[in-house]
């Protein structure tokens, strides 16, 4: 029975492999563009999306700048040359989208009383899309204190688990910037926690 | 931090229910309606092929222009160099005045020097030869 659940629900997902991303560049090469594409949106929409909701917290924000990435890399796609990895110029054109959804959104709230940290963090307590216990909770209200381009850092190291290499590559940095960066936002963050400042 | 345990990013955040499923729908209705990826005229390959061709032309008509020239050049300069050696060789030897000088000086004062088409003038084949060799 559970051989025939296996062989019915399991082995068809198996044979239906994403294309590796060699694959996907000859079609861009060879102009099947549309088929490029929707294999990309296929195989990388949910680690895009993750990456984007980490850093902007809302659903519907998250939504917008993953389409935009997206559209982004479909009127781009002639010009992807294959010097880096599918994934690494895609999370590249997130990351770039990230950052100035979030420079945009302060900048918006220049005259209004509250930063933008505090209304990320004000809609984490009361969004019903936030899963997280309160340990969580905390832990993210104090990720948030972080300046941009560290809280990336972090939630691409912690969270991700990426290699400092990787994540060299992508945020076009040195890797000893990128472990001095880590270091530092996680000393701060226990500091917070253990403040309990949050 | 290795004290807190890690939470899986899908169960800290959700997302509505089949929120996954329909976005390439939702996308591509977006994509559509932003226009088609901006094709180049010329395909990357034959272009990469364009450019190495006229690269190599490039090259060819650089070396061409200033290889032989200045083989040329260096050949010239060489029989430049040879005919200065004799025209040298020969001013060296004697400066026109002292030349003269020493040809009224030393000898009968009434030798008068002529242009070249009266001195010949009658100087027989066989003596024009001697004179020939004198001259240098």
């Amino acid at each position: 029975m559970l051989l025939i659940l296996f062989c019915t629900f399991v082995v068809p997902n198996y044979l239906v492999m994403h294309p590796d991303d060699r694959e996907i560049l000859t079609m861009i090469n060879t102009r099947q563009h549309e088929a490029a594409f929707s294999c990309i949106v296929k195989k990388y929409k949910q680690r895009l999306y993750w990456h984007l909701r980490k850093m902007v917290i809302i659903h519907e924000d998250a939504d917008d700048l993953l389409q935009n990435s997206f559209i982004k890399v479909w009127q781009n796609l002639d010009k992807f040359r294959g010097d880096s990895s599918l994934y690494t110029w895609l999370y590249r054109i997130a990351t770039n989208e990230a950052l100035n959804f979030l420079n945009k959104k302060r900048a918006e709230l220049m005259d209004s009383p509250e930063d933008l940290e505090s209304v990320l963090s004000g809609h984490l307590s009361g969004d019903p899309l936030f899963t997280g216990d309160e340990i969580e909770a905390r832990l993210q209200k104090s990720v948030l204190t972080l300046p941009d381009k560290q809280r990336l850092v972090f939630n691409m190291k912690y969270y991700d688990n990426m290699k400092y290499e990787e994540m060299a590559e992508i945020l076009n940095t040195s890797v000893g910037a990128l472990k001095a960066s880590y270091f530092h936002a996680v000393r701060k963050i226990e500091a917070l926690i253990e403040q309990e400042l949050f | 931090m290795t004290k807190m345990k890690k939470t899986d990013q899908d169960k800290l955040f959700a997302v509505p229910e089949g929120y996954f499923d329909s976005f390439e729908d939702r996308l591509m209705t977006r994509v559509k309606s932003s226009g088609p990826v901006r094709k180049s005229l010329i395909s990357k390959p034959m272009l990469n092929s364009w450019i190495g061709l006229a690269a190599a032309f490039l090259i060819v008509a650089l070396v061409y222009n200033f290889l032989p020239r200045k083989l040329f050049i260096k050949e010239t300069q060489n029989e430049v160099d040879v005919a200065m050696i004799i025209e040298q060789s020969a001013v060296d030897w004697f400066h026109e005045y002292e030349l003269i000088e020493y040809l009224t000086s030393e000898t009968d004062a009434n030798i008068e020097l002529y242009p070249d088409s009266l001195f010949f003038r009658d100087i027989d084949e066989d003596d024009l030869m001697l004179l020939s060799f004198m001259h240098f």
